[in-house]
């Protein structure tokens, strides 16, 4: 079933007309014909989870929002995907803009919105002039502006374009950089909720779970809220990437298992040249590594789902995390030490720099490993560097700490005899990407 | 309510943080990037603790207490998290003790050695990166742990808005700028950020390799700069006796805040120029002498000379620069042993306009408010200061309250660095402050914005205002000052509607030939408005000089003894006459300096006292001035330096400086302050007040100075208003006069619930009167004087201190770009700037500070001395020169190099 | 430093849309927009400039343009190969292409041809895992990047340039 991308093969969907075509602002129509309280019920009532990566409650998030008298408040989309492994927001706004605009208006006026901003991270230049020219049709028909379709209530949408800092996608830093500073995430509380922008009350919501309020306005939060399983409802998107046949977005439900996302022709088609699977990521970068024997399985035998909470069955000891649904896959080829290289030198790069076990522990955790890559390590590293994320882990004002450190140390868990052959074998470490293959291998039997 | 802190119970108040409760329980926990100034910025992590219920580890800088808290700050797990931080803060850099400036006083260094952190786990080659570049302050890159205490204080304390965080990540570091070496940068080297860094990323320079802290005494004293009084703590190395450091201390007025004088000028006191032993003038050449010669022979010229013609041929002046002890021993030795009221000081030349307009309207002469209440204004009126310059400390706090919301209009010809920090900036046309500040009082009360209250209870002629304030509708008040009548009506309207509002002014207002007139009409417009003896009001003057309210205070005037007491009253002078054990004190009020002077050429002053002050170079027209010295029969200089005047003097006698001996200074805002004895003197160098006690036993009279505390004893026996100041009470802390008794707190504000000390508050009808001396045809600009950040005075404290000099060597015209262009000047030309009374060769700074047809220079530099073209043409109350203002032409002399000025705001090119 | 009128209108739109004493917030577009003007970097004069337009301190401008890595505040080439090398590009052959463009131009990760045509600056994550390996090239992305496809972006740069001169 597909409730966001159902319409994204249509040729033109991205224009006004199109969209308007196939059942656009239908759902807001019906929307402000509500009063704001109600759409916030409703989307309590759909379990929509933040498809940002954290996973917290949409509508209670929304709930919380601070309503002093006089002071205006703000809901700023945050479209600042930077993730590695994520890139479904941006599928999202290149090909259905008005569903994010919609999305937008609807959970303005439910929010009280008046002067609403898309944060895009800066590199996403041409989907700035997507945006902009759908804000500007949604202008003209009067779905923004003053007295939107008479019901009295105004509402502005501005793109603003980041820089290129993926510290901007934690939603304080954000909120800085909307204002003009560094991208340094503020210390919490006071959230958001009571002073966000400006030190307004504001909402931060990720792009995917703004355009499902849309579906949800149409189908009705208690419809929304039986789609998928559990706590897990609704659709999500997941882009899928590295080493499969057919990577892209896509949209599932939440029961749908691991093991066929990866091998099914309907999403990633398996992995090319027949190699073998041998490790996965699925929920962007941050979260934890899991090797082929735990992903399919869980630790108990049971099938792991692509859902929050099957995906994190066992902890972080067996399992992992749904995150953002950045789905990154490695084969049999792929040296786990150089891959978690690159992510420890993503992290050292977008470290803001304010805390010091994270400013200071990720570009040790960087050098470290790069030591150990390129045959220069020593043994006592391996245990260096699962102590400096251990410690880096829930010591730092934002999340950036614990996204680094979090990849590093489940490598370590889970490849460490990777590692020690790096140590052991220097020279042959330094030919480029060399992992041990074993690892792929109790699954070598696994076929669709 | 209590908390458990390792299992031990102690008691904590609402908003406590943990780490509060800690430290006062003595339980180390380590921080590095909060500090009180700076507050929790929850960053270095290093101050993590463990507290039970809470999910992972707290910082505990920013974690409020909760009633039955349990925290552990002991456990492995925490002992653990903390020292990771630290190593990995020892990590980042090159932090090696052995050669550190800040070893013993590193917090850092305290940290490993608390968490028993030997070496780093980890290793950095160090990147040698160091900033050398400015004069006072070295940044060490591989020492910076990144905590932002020095951002935050540059930006948000001192407001000078230097530093900053560039880059990101491990890239993080502090910049200047845009990333340019300190010393190119628009830093004013106030070195705050040096005060407050943990490490030894900042350090001062001139203190490298002078010693450990250890090895120096620590002495607190007070600033011997501007008026503001400064806390501050000497760093001495006694063996060598001499300052090695400067710190600011954490006590009002700075709160630990310093300038680049009050922290870096401090190697004057051991100059080696420093003037020793008593010198006397034979066959015109100073020759060395002994005390007794020096001393005998004064006695003999006062004697004899004084016997001949009477007393009033004796003269002397105190000193805005020297303690009130001195001040006082110079005033009762004139007075009790001479018979004469000639006494008075360099407060004439700056803000005697304020002792007489304030006086006048409120019977007191001094400051309403106190410094610290500008952060609880409003809004800010500045009118004729210069404050980022003239008094740096005062600026912080200004800036800090327009940062945090306050309003402020800065009103100047120039447009003085202040303005940049202002709402709104009001240039008026030089000398038109009555006119303008008139319009503004008269478009007040035309809105009805004046306070009626106020004005009907508490002032004594309400209604004379509300008529003659007619004769000064804005339209004519803006024809005179230049200043549109649309800005004029802002200014009335923003004055007129705030809450509270603060006038601060210097002596852009005093320094006029209607100086008391300017001074007054800003008392109406307090009283107009009701802004007087309530907190973050009042009229706020800005002394300029360190003791120059205390050297009033002391009755270094020629009208009043010590604490204003009149010299006409009988009753008071028989009081006096008991406790000094004298008979025949003089009930004629005594001559003010210019007529002192004056009179020098008609023979009727024939012996001249100069304590502390460069006469020569300080009055207007030094030509004059020089005729006026040389007309002299007698001239003794008691000073610490030779200068302009000692070389006119008779005898010359070594005196000591500011931290040589014990003594007290009054600040701008009333409050006295102890000076300490760090160091000895230089040779022979003596106290005043030692020198007056030695003449008056040799006159026959016993003055009773045995120390600086017993001079002061003996002012404080007949003292009023400072009557219950002694020097145990102010050991740590200054106390505000009026302070009468003992056991009086001290008068943070003067005139509170609209009592005026005067009774009722007197509006003065105020007219306008144009500058002494217009532009013409010949001489076709107007030069104003005042004082640079660099400099002080005449320059015989900042030019004999290391580095001032080189910052800022030499004096600049400044000459606003329209001008300079017009007359093909850049800067760094050379041009002779020529009035009626002479002419100076100096270069030229084109900037945007100068209007049109405005040139300003100062009275620093002896080569290029502002006094050689200045008008001797005074107020007509109380004979305060017009230096703000005479007419001049200038010519270009000699193409320079072109010096190119930096950034937004420019205390130098 | 002075920008076109086309772009002062964009930027003073920008700077409309803020609330009142909020124009700080407009800073980071508009140093995109100066960047955009002054060949692709910042010098101190731009950055000042700026500082004026939107009534903020200098410092505060320069500590924002250090801050994000699109911001250059060195002289760039005319086209700024952005080369991403995180995760998925890397298992995708990111290094092989980052190593195939540096000797092709005879330049390093930060370095500009000596005819300033390109810079080759070493990218982290672009949000296009999917369509690794990739760059950004001006304001687009280039996807699944070979060394065929290289050599025909670096000829199209150059045809460009020639055609512009």
């Amino acid at each position: 079933m597909k409730l966001l991308l159902e319409n994204a093969h249509i040729e033109g969907i991205r224009y006004y007309e199109i969209y308007r075509k196939h059942g656009g602002y239908r759902a807001a129509e019906k929307a402000l014909k509500m009063a704001p309280d109600e759409i916030v019920e409703e989307v309590k009532k759909s379990g929509l989870r933040g498809r940002g990566g954290a996973g917290f409650p949409a509508g209670m998030k929304w709930s919380f929002l601070a309503k002093p008298e006089g002071v205006p408040r703000h809901l700023v989309c945050n479209a600042d995907e930077s993730e590695p492994g994520t890139f479904k927001d941006r599928y999202l706004m290149e090909f259905l803009p008005h569903l994010l605009i919609e999305g937008l208006l609807i959970s303005s006026f439910a929010l009280g919105s008046n002067l609403t901003f898309i944060y895009i991270r800066g590199e996403y230049a041409w989907i700035v002039d997507v945006l902009e020219q759908a804000i500007a049709e949604a202008k003209t028909n009067g779905w923004l502006g003053k007295n939107i379709q008479g019901t009295g209530f105004d509402c502005e949408i501005h793109v603003q374009r980041g820089a290129g800092a993926y510290i901007c996608g934690e939603e304080t830093a954000l909120l800085e950089s909307l204002e003009g500073k560094r991208g340094n995430p503020r210390i919490k509380p006071p959230f958001p909720a009571v002073q966000g922008l400006w030190l307004r009350p504001t909402v931060v919501n990720n792009v995917e779970t703004l355009a499902a309020v849309v579906p949800i306005m149409n189908i009705g939060g208690e419809a929304y809220s039986k789609i998928g399983v559990g706590r897990s409802t609704g659709t999500k998107l997941i882009s899928a990437c590295g080493n499969i046949n057919k990577p892209g977005v896509y949209e599932i439900e939440m029961n749908l298992s691991v093991e066929e996302f990866i091998y099914s022709d309907e999403y990633c088609s398996g992995i090319p040249k027949g190699k073998k699977l041998k490790a996965c990521i699925p929920g962007g970068s941050s979260v934890p590594i899991v090797p082929a024997n735990l992903l399919f399985k869980t630790a108990k035998g049971e099938t792991r789902y692509m859902n929050y909470e099957s995906l994190s069955d066992g902890g972080f000891a067996t399992g992992t995390m749904m995150g953002s649904g950045g789905f990154i896959v490695l084969d049999e080829d792929q040296c786990v030490v150089r891959h978690t290289m690159t992510l420890a030198r993503f992290y050292n790069h977008e470290s803001c720099g304010q805390c010091s076990p994270c400013r200071e522990g990720t570009g040790w955790m960087y050098k470290i490993l790069k030591n150990i890559e390129y045959g220069k390590g020593k043994m006592s590293d391996i245990d260096l560097l699962w102590d400096i994320q251990g410690k880096i882990e829930g010591n730092t004002i934002c999340p950036l700490g614990d996204a680094a450190a979090w990849p590093v140390a489940a490598a370590i868990r889970h490849f460490r005899d990777e590692f020690e052959w790096h140590v052991t074998h220097p020279e042959e470490a330094q030919t480029r990407n060399y992992g041990l293959a074993h690892y792929a291998e109790p699954l070598s039997t696994v076929t669709v | 309510m209590k908390i458990t802190i390792n299992n031990n119970i102690f008691e904590a108040q609402e908003n406590d943080t943990v780490l509060d409760v800690a430290r006062r329980n003595d339980i180390y926990i380590p921080t590095l990037c909060y500090h009180v100034k700076t507050g929790q910025t929850a960053k270095c992590r290093a101050c993590v603790v463990d507290v039970e219920g809470m999910r992972g580890m707290q910082t505990s800088c920013n974690l409020k207490v909760r009633d039955g808290m349990n925290v552990h700050t002991d456990t492995k797990e925490v002992q653990e998290a903390q020292k990771m931080v630290v190593d990995l803060m020892l990590a980042s850099g090159y932090h090696n003790c052995l050669a550190c400036e800040r070893s013993g006083t590193c917090e850092l260094q305290d940290a490993c050695y608390h968490l028993g952190i030997e070496k780093s786990t980890y290793k950095d080659a160090p990147t040698g990166r160091k900033d050398e570049s400015s004069e006072f302050i070295v940044i060490d890159f591989d020492k910076c742990i990144k905590c932002g205490r020095c951002v935050n204080i540059c930006n948000n304390r001192v407001v000078n808005e230097v530093l900053g965080f560039g880059y990101r990540g491990k890239e993080t570091e502090i910049m200047c700028d845009d990333d340019v070496a300190m010393g190119l940068s628009t830093c004013v080297q106030c070195g705050e950020c040096v005060q407050i860094c943990p490490t030894g990323a900042l350090t001062d320079k001139k203190s490298r390799g002078k010693g450990r802290d250890a090895q120096f005494e620590k002495v607190d004293t007070t600033c011997p700069y501007c008026g503001t009084g400064c806390q501050l703590t000497l760093h001495v190395d006694k063996a060598k006796n001499k300052v090695v450091r400067v710190t600011g201390r954490d006590e009002w007025p700075n709160n630990g805040m310093l300038c680049v004088k009050g922290r870096y000028g401090f190697e004057f006191h051991a100059s080696p120029k420093r003037l020793q032993y008593p010198l006397i003038k034979k066959n015109g050449k100073h020759e060395q002498a002994t005390w007794d010669e020096a001393l005998d022979l004064i006695t003999e010229k006062i004697k004899t000379t004084v016997g001949k013609y009477g007393p009033d041929v004796f003269s002397a002046l105190g000193s805005g620069r020297i303690t009130n002890e001195n001040n006082y021993a110079i005033q009762k030795f004139t007075r009790a042993v001479v018979k004469t009221n000639n006494i008075d000081h360099c407060a004439r030349t700056c803000h005697a306009p304020t002792v007489a307009g304030l006086a006048h309207a409120f019977g007191s002469g001094a400051a309403t408010n106190s410094v610290d209440e500008i952060l609880e204004t409003d809004l800010i009126f500045v009118i004729g200061s210069n404050m980022t310059e003239a008094h740096p400390v005062v600026s912080y706090y200004v800036k800090q309250a327009v940062k945090n919301g306050s309003r402020m209009i800065v009103c100047d010809p120039r447009r003085v660095d202040i303005a940049h920090w202002a709402n709104l900036y009001v240039p008026l046309k030089v000398g038109t402050d009555v006119p303008f500040l008139n319009g503004l009082i008269n478009e007040i009360i035309q809105n009805n914005w004046h306070n009626e209250a106020f004005m009907k209870n508490n002032t004594e002629n309400p209604e004379d205002l509300k008529e003659w304030i007619k004769e000064y509708p804005v339209e004519k008040a803006s024809e005179i000052c230049g200043v549109p009548v649309e800005q004029m009506k802002q200014v009335a309207k923003l004055l007129g509607t705030a809450e509270k509002v603060s006038v601060i002014y210097c002596l852009g207002i005093t320094e006029h030939t209607t100086g008391t007139d300017n001074v007054k009409t800003i008392a109406n417009l307090q009283m107009v408005l009701g802004h007087l003896g309530k907190r973050g009001c009042g009229v706020n003057p800005l002394r300029g000089q360190n003791n120059v309210q205390g050297a009033c205070d002391m009755g270094a005037l020629p009208n009043v003894y010590h604490n204003y007491i009149s010299v006409k009253d009988e009753k008071t002078k028989e009081k006096i006459e008991k406790h000094w054990g004298v008979s025949g004190l003089s009930l004629k009020e005594g001559y003010k300096l210019p007529t002192m002077l004056h009179k020098a050429t008609t023979g009727d002053t024939k012996i001249l006292f100069c304590v502390g002050d460069n006469t020569v170079q300080t009055e207007p027209n030094m030509a004059k001035t020089i005729q006026e010295v040389k007309a002299l029969e007698f001239l003794v200089v008691i000073d610490i330096f030779e200068n302009a005047t000692t070389d006119f003097a008779d005898v010359i006698l070594p005196d000591v400086c500011f931290n040589e001996d014990f003594g007290t200074y009054s600040n701008l805002d009333r409050r006295v302050h102890l000076l300490r004895k760090a160091v000895n003197p230089p040779g022979e160098a003596k106290p005043t007040w030692w020198i007056m006690n030695e003449l008056g036993k040799r006159l026959g009279v016993d003055l009773k100075f045995t120390s600086a505390e017993a001079t002061w004893e003996d002012m404080r026996a007949t003292g009023t208003i400072m009557g219950g100041i002694t020097y145990e009470r102010i050991q740590h802390k200054g106390l505000q006069w009026p302070c009468p008794t003992v056991t009086h707190p001290g008068t943070p504000i003067l005139h509170t619930n609209g009592k005026f000390t005067r009774g009722k508050g007197l509006f003065s009808h105020t007219q306008y009167r144009s500058q002494a001396e217009m532009p013409d045809k010949e001489y076709p600009f107007v030069l104003s004087t005042g004082r640079r950040l660099w400099h002080y005075h005449t320059g015989t404290q900042t030019r004999n201190s290391i580095g001032l000099e080189n910052i800022f060597p030499e004096e600049l015209l400044e000459i606003s770009p329209v001008d300079a262009a017009r007359m093909h000047i850049k800067s760094g030309d050379m041009v002779k700037a020529t009035s009626r009374r002479g002419e100076i060769t100096v270069k030229a700074w084109v900037t945007e500070r100068s209007p049109e047809g405005v040139v300003w220079c100062t009275f620093h530099f002896r080569e290029a001395h502002a006094n050689i073209l200045t008008n001797d043409a005074y107020d007509n109350v109380t004979e305060t020169p017009e230096y703000k203002a005479c007419a001049i032409r200038i010519e270009k002399v000699s193409e320079g190099v072109e010096t190119v000025s930096r950034g937004f705001r420019q205390a130098r090119p | 430093m002075k920008f076109s009128e086309e772009k002062l209108k964009k930027v003073n739109e920008i700077i409309a849309r803020y609330p009142d004493g909020k124009q700080k917030s407009a800073l980071i577009p508009i140093l995109h927009i100066a960047q955009e003007e002054n060949n692709g970097w910042l010098d101190v004069t731009t950055m000042d400039h700026v500082a004026i337009m939107l009534n903020i301190l200098p410092i505060e401008v320069y500590e924002v343009a250090t801050f994000y890595s699109m911001f250059n505040l060195k002289p760039v080439g005319k086209h700024v190969f952005e080369v991403c090398r995180t995760g998925p590009c890397m298992l995708n052959g990111s290094d092989d292409i980052i190593q195939y463009i540096k000797d092709k131009l005879g330049i390093n990760e930060g370095e500009t041809t000596s005819d300033g045509l390109f810079t080759l600056k070493p990218a982290e994550c672009l949000g296009a895992c999917g369509y690794a390996p990739m760059m950004q090239l001006g304001k687009h992305y280039r996807e699944h990047l070979t060394k065929e496809k290289v050599d025909l972006i670096i000829d199209e740069c150059r045809r460009n340039a020639a055609k512009n001169n």
